[in-house]
């Protein structure tokens, strides 16, 4: 009874805490958790609208004998490995160039960095669908001045990994140059000063100094970016449509297509599942890479 | 002991929702499971009355062509995409004060039937389902649609041409039709000094090399003039692509027997190697794999594209853009007959309910909207009715007049989309093709390719 009592006591007392938390919980557990739960169990049943009959573990089955969902996990493993390295340099890159600007100036370069973040990854594709079109688009245009052949971007096997990669990456480095150019906003400008006075070259403090002092951000970036990649979408199903072949299809696009073009549920759950499994596997490996070298 | 509580409680409390959250969702799923049983699929719980025979209510569901707009004679009711549905659905109420009926606008942009899909998985299954044809098998397949034999009589089934539908089985109810065929800027030809290497107006037949021919002459790249088109991004419009094969003796299955595929064979091959000719010799727009059916469309209507394989839909297009349009036949090898066209038809669908009287008041709104809509809807869609009834009705072009002629003197040709794998069907052709143009596969090896994924996904 006392210890009830104790309980109602420190709820009423927290009662402002949870009335902040428990809205935002609700949303995740409706958003988030419990659609999670329903795609593991829907993974393990034959369920295309009609009928939901138990499969066991056939969905998975089929899963690893499917062609389509090789080379999705092949494709979301390469855009992951290509994309995320690529795009945090570039990032850092890009943002200690236009730090040591002025105000005014840093802020225009930030805005017109982050102006594709803004407009959204559907508008973003459909003006690449043009600068890539193989008749009328900007690219070939500039290869014809220099005298080469126009190129097919997303029509031959060969470019289409290379042209999605130049689409995410104007996507998506405008935001990670803002956290960038924040990182380098938190570091003590004495240190630099100092380590200047002991005789350090501009390489080595950005090396010794300025990158392991960005390495929360780094840290930050890296895995959000191969969750990013993890989750590609509508960049593929606006440029290349998975194709030609499957050379571009990804895990959440070929998951799209087994549900709403084959009709079949149950294997779309279950390459969702694997979905969330593989994108675990990455991060946290990566977290543990990162994390094992701040230990030591 | 504080800490030890605050620990574990609030992860109770999140496992105590969840679970009764997911047995929530898990009976709602339990009704779905007792669907499968012939007449037993639920219509949905979302308001619906239940069976008393006084008052009904329907679930109307359509795809939203972006060309159904501003229907002949409906004009102020059909401004918006979609509102097509909305103007049947009143006029029909309006007859009808007993039935009411909500509208559900399956979203065409993506293709599939994505909208009607989630809602089906959300427990709104619809009474009715106009689309095309292609679209609705797979609810067929999945024991979701009505038989309509006992609701139509002798007479108003041989009112459809061609024995287009008949009292067995029959599971869908033709709205209209329209063959997929070649269609041609005339005007372009004219220009280039080559109209008269197009095939006679009283014919309408060409062979392959007639048709290379023509392609070669208007073939004007400098002057950004395209010859032809192919397309093997999406699966959408593949059937333009399919096309070229008939002539050749190529099909996709045969008769009634849509277990697995006839369409691997030399004919075939013959067929997919002239397919590769066009674009090997530069008279088809470079990279097909990363086109579409709407990068041909755009095209045509700026007049850099001489010839487009699609629907006989162009005649407003042409006479807004003032170009001449041309509706032949796909080209035929010289040791063979003009071939057969596929047709591309509209229709609806009355879905099962447990509810008889929902049926009857479905079977009514479908014979309504084919008596009193389908000849201004073939209309805008550049279609041809399917009833003998209504043929003095429609308001056909010259061109279309010769299109229903030349329908009758070379046939028609089926493609599997009763089969309920046609959607796949129709990607795995998809990848055939583009197999074919990036030089993937030699057009033998592209065919057995077909065969083996396409029977493989038949069987399942």
């Amino acid at each position: 009874m006392q210890a009830l009592k104790k309980v109602v006591t420190n709820l009423y007392k927290q009662r402002w805490a949870w009335f902040f938390i428990i809205p935002g919980y609700i949303i995740f557990l409706l958003f988030n958790i419990i659609p999670t739960l329903r795609t593991v169990y829907t993974s393990f049943f034959d369920y295309n609208l009609a009928t939901m009959e138990f499969a066991g573990l056939g969905n998975y089955i089929k899963l690893f004998g499917s062609q389509a969902f090789r080379a999705s996990v092949r494709n979301t493993l390469l855009f992951a490995v290509i994309i995320t390295p690529l795009s945090t340099v570039v990032s850092l890159l890009i943002a200690t160039t236009i730090f040591p600007l002025g105000n005014k100036a840093q802020s225009v370069y930030r805005g017109a960095f982050f102006l594709p973040n803004v407009i959204g990854g559907v508008i973003i594709s459909a003006i690449w669908l043009w600068i890539f079109h193989p008749v009328y688009g900007v690219l070939n245009y500039v290869l014809s001045l220099f005298g080469v052949q126009p190129l097919l971007w997303l029509a031959d096997s060969k470019t289409v990994i290379f042209s999605v990669v130049l689409v995410i990456m104007s996507w998506t480095c405008g935001s990670l140059i803002i956290l960038y150019v924040a990182g380098l906003g938190n570091i003590d400008p004495c240190l630099m000063e100092a380590a200047k006075i002991d005789g350090a070259s501009p390489a080595q403090v950005f090396f010794r100094i300025t990158l392991p002092l960005l390495k929360p951000v780094t840290t930050f970036i890296v895995t959000t970016q191969l969750i990013n990649c993890f989750q590609l979408w509508e960049v593929i199903y606006l440029l290349t449509d998975g194709g030609p072949v499957n050379a571009s299809t990804t895990l959440a696009f070929d998951i799209y297509k087994k549900a709403f073009l084959l009709g079949d549920y149950g294997l779309a759950a279950a390459e969702g599942v694997m979905l969330i499994v593989l994108c675990a596997l990455v991060s946290l490996t990566t977290l543990r890479m990162v994390s094992g070298k701040e230990e030591k | 002991m504080k800490k030890t509580y605050q620990k574990w409680l609030i992860p109770a409390l999140c496992l105590a929702m969840v679970l009764a959250m997911t047995a929530c969702g898990g009976s709602g799923n339990a009704s779905k499971t007792t669907g499968n049983a012939p007449g037993g699929a639920q219509s949905g719980d979302s308001g619906k009355s239940a069976g008393n025979g006084e008052k009904v209510k329907l679930l109307f569901a359509g795809t939203g062509f972006s060309n159904i707009i501003n229907v002949p004679g409906h004009e102020d009711a059909t401004q918006n995409v979609g509102d097509y549905l909305k103007a049947i659905a009143n006029e029909f109420m309006a007859e009808n004060p007993h039935v009411e009926v909500e509208v559900l606008v399956n979203n065409a942009a993506s293709g599939t039937t994505e909208t009607l899909d989630v809602e089906i998985a959300s427990g709104n299954v619809p009474n009715l389902f106009f689309s095309k044809e292609a679209d609705q098998s797979k609810y067929m397949g999945m024991g979701m649609i009505q038989t309509l034999d006992n609701y139509f009589t002798d007479e108003e089934v041989t009112d459809y041409i061609g024995g287009i539908m008949t009292n067995q089985n029959e599971w869908r109810m033709p709205m209209f039709s329209a063959p997929k065929l070649i269609c041609i800027n005339k005007t372009l030809f004219e220009n280039a000094d080559a109209a008269h290497l197009l095939p006679s107006p009283d014919d309408r037949n060409w062979t392959t090399d007639e048709y290379m021919n023509a392609l070669r002459a208007v073939n004007n790249p400098s002057a950004g003039i395209f010859p032809t088109i192919l397309f093997a991004k999406t699966a959408s419009a593949q059937e333009s692509m399919m096309g070229y094969l008939w002539p050749f003796g190529a099909r996709m299955f045969s008769g009634s027997d849509l277990t697995k595929t006839t369409l691997n064979s030399p004919e075939t091959a013959q067929g997919l190697a002239f397919v590769k000719s066009i674009l090997d010799e530069g008279l088809a727009v470079n990279g097909p794999t990363a086109l579409t059916d709407d990068d041909m469309w755009a095209m045509f209507e700026n007049q850099t594209l001489a010839v487009a394989p699609e629907l006989p839909a162009f005649d407003g297009m042409a006479s807004s853009a003032g170009f001449e349009i041309y509706y032949v036949n796909y080209p035929h090898p010289a040791d063979k007959g003009p071939g057969p066209l596929w047709q591309f038809t509209y229709a609806l669908t009355v879905w099962k309910s447990e509810n008889p009287a929902e049926v009857e008041a479905s079977v009514a709104l479908a014979k309504f909207m084919a008596d009193k809509w389908a000849v201004p809807l073939s209309e805008v869609c550049g279609a041809l009715p399917v009833r003998e009834s209504q043929k003095a009705e429609a308001n056909l072009t010259g061109e279309l007049q010769a299109v229903v002629d030349l329908v009758g003197k070379v046939g028609t040709v089926g493609s599997g989309t009763a089969s309920p794998a046609y959607p796949v069907l129709r990607d795995t052709f998809k990848d055939m093709n583009a197999f074919l143009f990036i030089g993937e596969k030699t057009p033998e090896e592209a065919l057995v390719w077909f065969e083996e994924t396409l029977n493989a996904a038949l069987i399942r």
